[in-house]
């Protein structure tokens, strides 16, 4: 794979922007949720890693990505405009009456597959996916993102329990650990440690990274398809909710809101590439 | 024959002609399904107890092209995983069929949690959804052809017991009502188990010179028209399930929405003061809350005074 990561940085901020500036214009859509996940959807939407086609947003052939944290929504059109799945004129109807996007996820959403907004789904929708692609031998593979707060779901450990048994390795599990729920920061509340380690008695070959390295996304997601390993796969993204405005990181309170327009000067000029040490 | 077994056996040489059939199993057995797993394992899988994800799977198997069986005791797979059947089969037209053992009170002496009174009320309120009752064993494989040809959602209701035949294979099984008898003043309306129980009333009556006609509400949503066809001034309504959003309620809302000049009498289950928390087997379950066919005869004589 030959990948700029200057060039990934780029397009993190911009979808970033983009982002900040919908959900500021509509007062609507959870900017938060958005920015924690934005490196890891960059990375499997801008490298090759995931296989698609905007013209075709249907064909067989796609590897499918399920948003079951359908809560980031907002990033992800920003995402699908920019690829071309629907035309970026609907980003300016994002929350609007005559537009298709709304603050979650619907399947008539070109490229989004499923209807969401209800925590725990997703990932049972990704399994299904999984389970009937490996039954036809297909080689498509299916990602999902899971919150950490939607961890807390029930169903979720349903799931995992079924993927681990049935050794679902086509099946790529990526979460969002952004360590803050809708109200709280989860470990001062009600806790989901040993998160790590859940994963891993469920059956799952855990990898934990830095969510907001393009290094270390790359490594952990280039050679998914070609693992040998039956297990699968569980990429504990370790982030920052909110990364990216000063204000509005690690703040429980930002959860579900948008930037008003008296802060959005402020987060324009917060915005800025995201640098790691190690890129 | 047992009608769960002739639906099965018949989804079975179904299966057999095509491989885009999956069946889900939520750690329920049955003879048939024996068969099913032994032969056709690729397409067979078992979650366990675990109905949510196993209708999410279902989901995710319908949405890549296939059609997938969800199947388990009636009570947890609308009532444990009611949310899941809510947003995906439903709310997202899936060609997810859930497939719902023990109706009623068929679970008699486990006691109020695994008695499905509720059923009928959560699934008629979701979009799409059809829900198939079935009364023998030749509706029972009719149901399994027509499962794999209709397109969308269904919740398939199942009965424990061996169900008298009551259809012959020339049956329409299309049709949404079947009635029994000719067409009367009075029309009792049941399904599933309860069809044979209005039966019974029926004979009662008319030993006593009372003509009544029987209808059996095979599928739902009914619509104004089969309810005016049936012709009748009053009806009597008979379910094993509450009171209140059951087929009764769904009978009154049509008569109500569309102006109809028909009286409405229901019975079911009042548990406003609390679940049956007897050990009564079926026919005591029956006979405590004034279902059985004496009981419902009585009333009937009484009200038509």
């Amino acid at each position: 794979m030959n990948i700029c990561i200057p060039t990934l940085k780029e397009k993190a901020y911009n979808l970033r922007k983009t982002t900040l500036e919908i959900t500021a214009s509509a007062q609507a859509g959870r900017i938060a949720s958005s920015y924690s996940c934005a490196e890891i959807l960059t990375a499997l939407y801008y490298t090759g890693i995931m296989r698609f086609d905007p013209k075709d947003p249907v064909s067989a052939a796609r590897d499918r990505f399920i948003m079951s944290k359908s809560h980031a929504s907002p990033i992800l059109y920003a995402i699908l405009a920019d690829c071309g799945f629907f035309d970026k004129s609907e980003l300016d109807k994002y929350a609007k009456p005559d537009g298709i996007l709304g603050t979650l996820l619907d399947e008539n959403v070109p490229g989004a597959e499923i209807l969401g907004g209800s925590l725990g789904c997703g990932f049972g929708i990704a399994a299904g996916m999984a389970f009937a692609l490996k039954r036809e031998r297909s080689r498509s593979m299916v990602f999902t993102l899971l919150g950490d707060g939607e961890c807390g779901e029930g169903s979720i450990w349903e799931t995992a329990m079924f993927v681990g048994f049935q050794r679902l390795n086509n099946l790529i599990t990526l979460i969002d650990r952004n360590h803050i729920s809708a109200s709280a920061f989860i470990q001062d509340d009600f806790g989901n440690e040993p998160f790590a380690d859940k994963w891993r008695a469920f059956g799952f070959n855990v990898v934990t990274i830095d969510g907001h390295s393009f290094v270390e996304l790359l490594e952990t997601l280039k050679d998914v398809r070609s693992r040998r390993s039956a297990s699968p796969t569980v990429v504990i993204c370790e982030t920052v909710k909110g990364k990216g405005i000063d204000f509005v990181e690690n703040e429980p309170f930002w959860h579900s809101k948008a930037v008003t327009q008296d802060q959005l000067e402020a987060a324009r000029k917060s915005l800025t590439l995201l640098n790691r040490g190690d890129e | 024959m047992n009608t769960r077994e002739a639906f099965l056996s018949e989804l079975y040489s179904i299966a057999h002609r095509d491989n885009d059939i999956f069946f889900i199993a939520t750690d329920l057995g049955s003879p048939s399904l024996d068969v099913f797993r032994k032969n056709l394992s690729g397409q067979f899988l078992n979650v366990g107890i675990a109905e949510q994800n196993a209708v999410l799977v279902a989901s995710g198997i319908a949405l890549s092209g296939k059609r997938s069986y969800v199947y388990g005791l009636a009570q947890f797979l609308v009532l444990r995983a009611f949310e899941q059947v809510r947003i995906y089969p439903a709310g997202m037209n899936l060609d997810v069929t859930l497939l719902g053992t023990s109706v009623g009170v068929a679970n008699d002496v486990a006691g109020p949690t695994h008695h499905t009174i509720e059923d009928i009320a959560l699934m008629r309120i979701l979009p799409n959804m059809q829900i198939w009752s079935i009364s023998d064993e030749y509706m029972a494989k009719a149901f399994a052809r027509m499962s794999y040809e209709v397109k969308g959602p269904k919740y398939i209701r199942f009965d424990n017991e061996m169900l008298p035949a009551v259809y012959n294979e020339s049956a329409d099984f299309t049709q949404r009502i079947h009635t029994f008898g000719e067409k009367s003043d009075i029309c009792i309306l049941s399904c599933g188990n309860m069809l044979h129980v209005a039966l019974a009333v029926k004979d009662v009556l008319n030993k006593k010179g009372v003509q009544v006609c029987v209808a059996d509400t095979a599928i739902l949503p009914l619509s104004s028209n089969e309810i005016e066809e049936l012709s009748a001034k009053v009806i009597f309504t008979l379910e094993e399930h509450t009171l209140p959003g059951g087929l009764g309620t769904h009978v009154l809302e049509i008569i109500s929405d569309n102006n109809l000049q028909i009286q409405v009498r229901r019975v079911g289950f009042d548990f406003s003061k609390g679940y049956y928390r007897k050990n009564g087997n079926r026919s005591q379950i029956y006979r405590d809350c004034k279902m059985d066919a004496m009981a419902v005869a009585d009333r009937i004589l009484r009200e038509m005074q």
